[in-house]
């Protein structure tokens, strides 16, 4: 064994610069497998934490006031299930002049005396005094709109004028999220700033947040509640549960994409390792030869490689575990950020031994084949030819390049290509990993771009938004008709609707002039007006199981519990609420929810530029009470991060590919030391051995771009798909942008020639003596 | 005749840390075109590193050395690859064939390596390779790798190839040091068949049969030349190569 390590560490220390960039490609592959694991093993930790510390409540129950009295409330909180309650909690829906939108928020009275359950996380400033007229507004209006403590907001009153209150604080609370709330943001008042704005507490809306013994049983225990009161008690209801996935949703893309990027630089590090233990293993084959003439067993020559690649990796792995576990907060940082906490996984045992066992193994399987090959060399052609026993090889370059009259030195460097083809093919499909990284980012890029200039891909068709409280439907669409801004417009009401076997979500009911707007049906077609035809999000249909043409037979909360029967015609992408939303025409919903009115507008406009105009004539008509919004960016800042996060990871798997270029040059070049030195001395001049090296890299660069394109784009609209599944939304449409891609391939070709320069002037310096004394 | 090969004081020094070897001490030599000369000497006495200083392969420490009008101690690395290329032809003891190359492009390669890319130039180098390989006896192998060829075979080849280019100059290290006799004989035949054509051939060799072949046979002892011969028989230069002991 004595031997052996010698033997090994040696070797090491004669090629410093390979093995230096071998640690670092273990390293690196390392460090991301140890972000990857850490991000899944942490997705929901700083939820957790923060939910645990402020007693998050697991269930919220928003109440129908005309169906429940004190009482009730008192024998939903001593229901067994229920260990802790916040007690009855009072809100009204309101609005709030931010920035010049009004933004519908709820304005929840927060008692005086403080309950222990889903206590606030106080980001910034404090509570607001019990005796002043103050407001702690939620952390998702300020991530919208960029509050700050100090400032003032305008918030209606029952009156509909505006009162100017002082912020005082912004807070998170642990189970409100933008995603499937059925709530506006929270801004939060004392119980008598409550009541000095909306003195009419019959108007004021009841909730109350429990926490349960079993928090899995959200779905169980309202319909425990609502079978212990009346049916239809639970106007709605937030779960903990929703909120956490929605919390840990940027995370859970982290992992995703971390995960990705982990695996192809492990697979990117096994190809390097093989590659270059392939070269070392032939340009050393006369030593093999030697060492075998002197007593080395073929078991003891794989354990030579074996050890001093295991040297290697047991040098590279604890230096990209430990880089991985300083940077491991960083994937959770959004999540760690939006919870006003830090976070910092844990030192795992699990995770340690995950990836000091797995990168070294992978190393170590790597080495084996080359290894073994060097074990069965025949000691006397080692010696006497100091190579492997020739194959016969392929020249097709060299043939190929005859035929094109092209230089010998570019038929050289090809036949490098085709004369070595396992290696060749490692290094090409590792250059290939790259160029699918950097693909895949682009397409991200271009898709990101397509969709922000062409909402309605979202689903999101038109320019502005319209919403009423009491001025009438009939006043709105008059006002509406005369804006002379407004080309087109269609009113909504939301109903929650209810299947027979228990499956609730909410159906957009339509009315107006549809045809004018861009809707996108994905499949089928749009539902013909006045019918009984509906058009459903991709969430819904494979959350219930049925596809375009089937029926969905349901029934809408709060009217006639008469069942109604909807053909399904088509499926749109539908933005929100997983994509479980389905879309009726009104008139006809309005014959089995009576009296239903619509209360949004959505409006498609002539001309941007003159909102403020419509904004004002709308708000003069009607008392202040409609409010236009113009449709906002679509794309989340997460997305944007996190595709910069793929340009980063792309760009570590190409320099990991640049490694394995330079490897694989520098080692066919130190094996082909004996050619490089005939050829010089046949008269090939240094710049033609540069050529010559260059042009092989070259060849590898091109294929691996002209293979890597249409992989990156296959495996972006895969995960693209994937997701957009996932979370309900449709087919998602997937652009690329020509020029970027065309630019790729030059590009793909100059980083791998980037990678042999070195190598290639190490060769064009190659003393001819030397080789020659050498033989 | 005219001179083809000329060096004056022609020293080369090798470095090994602080040790300096004087692997040539001064040597002074003049070839004239179509010459066969050979280099005697036993081993460490200087043949090769002379054969790579007239080849343009190593510069000299000092002195001068100038092969058909080119003085390769001025010349930097590119365009004594190019004087290489053009004007020598270069045949070593262990052939020195590229192995993933056939035996015909093996021989083309120095011509394509000109930098011609016309097809024109191509055909000339194809129909040079033709006819040489049919001259040496070997226009039956073309198709084959190296490996699958005998000794004499690929030195054939070798030879071939250091033709391929018309060279001023042949340069010829040990080339039977790796061949039976009946190769080493046959390799011999075409070297001097080479010469009857007006080859200039420099040869360097511990065999005296193979030195005795040459129209004048120097005797390198210690980095110099010592003594020189003109056609004698092998028992005449083994027994000069005996006295240099």
């Amino acid at each position: 064994m004595s031997a052996i390590l010698r033997k090994a560490k040696a070797d090491i220390e004669s090629r410093p610069l390979i093995s230096l960039l071998i640690v670092i490609t273990v390293a690196t592959s390392s460090m991301l497998l140890t972000l990857a694991i850490a991000t899944l093993m942490n997705l929901s930790a700083p939820y957790d934490r923060v939910f645990e510390d402020l007693d998050g409540a697991h269930v919220w129950l928003y109440l129908d006031r005309s169906l429940v009295g004190g009482r009730d409330v008192e024998r939903i909180e001593t229901l067994p299930q229920v260990t802790a309650s916040t007690g009855l909690r009072h809100y009204v829906l309101a609005r709030a002049e931010l920035r010049g939108n009004e933004v519908p928020v709820a304005l929840r009275g927060l008692p005086e005396a403080r309950s222990g359950v889903n206590r606030l996380l106080i980001r910034e400033g404090r509570q607001p005094s019990p005796h002043e007229d103050e407001l702690l507004v939620s952390t998702d209006l300020d991530d919208l709109y960029k509050l700050s403590v100090g400032e003032t907001l305008a918030v209606s009153r029952s009156d509909g004028k505006a009162v100017e209150l002082p912020v005082v604080g912004l807070a998170y609370n642990p189970t409100w999220d933008t995603y499937r709330s059925d709530q506006p943001p929270y801004v939060y008042v004392s119980e008598q700033t409550l009541e000095s704005l909306y003195p009419d507490r019959s108007r004021w809306g009841w909730a109350v947040g429990l926490r349960l013994a079993n928090p899995d049983s959200v779905d169980g225990f309202v319909t425990q509640v609502e079978s212990l009161l009346h049916n239809d008690v639970v106007e709605s209801h937030t779960d903990w549960r929703d909120v956490k996935d929605s919390a840990v949703f940027g995370a859970r893309m982290n992992f995703i994409f971390l995960g990705a990027f982990g695996l192809f630089a492990i697979l990117a590090t096994a190809l390097v390792v093989a590659s270059s233990v392939g070269s070392i293993v032939l340009s050393q084959f006369r030593q093999i030869g030697i060492l075998k003439a002197i007593g080395f067993t073929s078991h003891q020559v794989i354990w030579l490689y074996l050890g001093e690649y295991l040297i290697l990796s047991l040098t590279g792995a604890p230096l990209g575990l430990i880089a991985g576990i300083i940077l491991s907060p960083l994937p959770l940082k959004s999540v760690a950020v939006s919870l006003n906490t830090t976070f910092r996984p844990a030192l795992d045992g699990f995770l340690i031994l995950l990836v000091m066992t797995s990168v070294p193994a992978v190393v170590v399987s790597a080495t084996l084949g080359a290894a073994c090959r060097g074990a069965r060399a025949n000691i006397i052609k080692s010696i006497a030819v100091g190579a492997e026993a020739p194959e016969k090889t392929a020249t097709w370059g060299v043939d190929l390049a005859t035929r094109l009259g092209l230089p010998m030195v570019l038929a050289m460097g090809l036949d490098d290509v085709a004369a070595k083809p396992l290696r060749s093919l490692m290094t090409g499909f590792n250059l290939t990993l790259g160029v699918i990284g950097i693909v895949f980012g682009l397409t991200l890029n271009q898709t990101l771009a397509t969709y922000r200039s062409r909402p309605a891909l979202l689903g999101l068709v038109h320019d502005a938004m319209v919403t009423r409280r009491v001025t009438s439907d009939g006043k709105t669409r008059h006002l509406l008709d005369r804006a002379e801004q407004v080309q087109a417009y269609y009113s909504e009401a939301v109903l929650d609707a209810e299947t027979a076997v228990g499956h609730s979500f909410r159906v957009r009911a339509v009315e107006g002039d549809v045809d004018a707007f861009p809707f996108r049906v994905e499949e089928g077609r749009f539902f013909r007006p006045d019918s009984y035809e509906a058009v459903a999000g991709r969430g819904l249909l494979d959350w219930l199981g049925i596809d375009v043409g089937d029926e969905v037979t349901l029934t809408f909360d709060g009217y006639e519990r008469r069942p109604v029967t909807w053909k399904i015609v088509g499926q749109y992408p539908e933005p929100t609420n997983a994509g479980e939303m389905l879309m009726v025409s009104l008139p006809t919903a309005r014959r089995w929810a009576r009296e239903v009115e619509p209360d949004t507008y959505f409006l498609k406009l002539a001309d941007d530029l003159r909102t403020i105009g419509l904004k004002h004539y709308l708000k003069d008509n009607s008392a202040d009470d409609l409010n236009l919004t113009l449709t906002g960016q679509a794309i989340p800042d997460d997305v944007v991060y996190l595709q910069m996060a793929i340009f980063v990871l792309a760009a570590v798997l190409i320099g990991i590919a640049l490694i394995n270029v330079f490897n694989t040059s520098l080692l066919a070049m130190q094996e082909k030391t004996r050619d490089i030195g005939i050829l010089k001395t046949l008269g090939m001049t240094p710049a033609q051995v540069t050529a010559m090296t260059n042009t092989s890299a070259g060849v590898l660069g091109l294929l691996a771009a002209l293979l890597g394109v249409p992989l990156g784009y296959a495996l972006t609209q895969g995960l693209l798909a994937s997701l957009s599944h996932t979370y309900g939304f449709g087919t998602v449409h997937v652009a690329v942008d020509g020029l970027h891609i065309g630019l790729l391939v030059p590009s793909a070709v100059a980083v791998s020639v980037a990678g042999s320069l070195i190598p290639g002037r190490r060769a064009a310096k190659l003393s001819i003596v030397r080789v020659l004394r050498g033989e | 005749m005219t001179s083809l090969v000329k060096t004056e004081q022609l020293q080369k020094l090798y470095r090994t840390g602080n040790v300096v070897c004087e692997a040539l001490q001064g040597v002074s030599l003049d070839i004239a075109a179509g010459e066969f000369v050979t280099i005697m000497g036993h081993s460490g006495s200087g043949k090769s590193t002379l054969l790579h200083l007239l080849g343009g392969l190593d510069r000299p420490s000092a002195g001068t050395v100038v092969v058909d009008g080119y003085a390769l101690h001025t010349m930097n690395e590119t365009d004594l690859a190019r004087f290489r290329r053009r004007k020598i032809g270069f045949v070593f003891q262990f052939f020195n064939l590229i192995d993933n190359l056939t035996v015909r492009n093996n021989v083309e390669l120095p011509g394509l390596l000109t930098g011609g890319l016309g097809r024109r130039h191509t055909a000339a180098v194809h129909d040079r390779s033709r006819e040489l390989l049919s001259r040496l006896g070997i226009a039956d192998q073309a198709a084959k790798h190296p490996w699958e060829l005998s000794g004499g075979q690929q030195q054939r080849v070798a030879i071939a190839r250091a033709l391929i280019n018309e060279p001023a100059l042949l340069l010829v290290d040990e080339p039977t040091g790796n061949l039976d006799s009946a190769s080493s004989q046959t390799v011999l035949d075409i070297l001097d068949a080479c010469h009857e054509r007006g080859q200039t051939i420099l040869l360097v060799t511990h065999d005296p049969r193979a030195a005795a072949r040459g129209e004048r046979v120097l005797f390198l002892h210690d980095g110099n030349i010592v003594t020189e011969i003109f056609e004698e028989d092998a028992a005449a230069v083994a027994q000069r190569l005996a006295e240099l002991e």
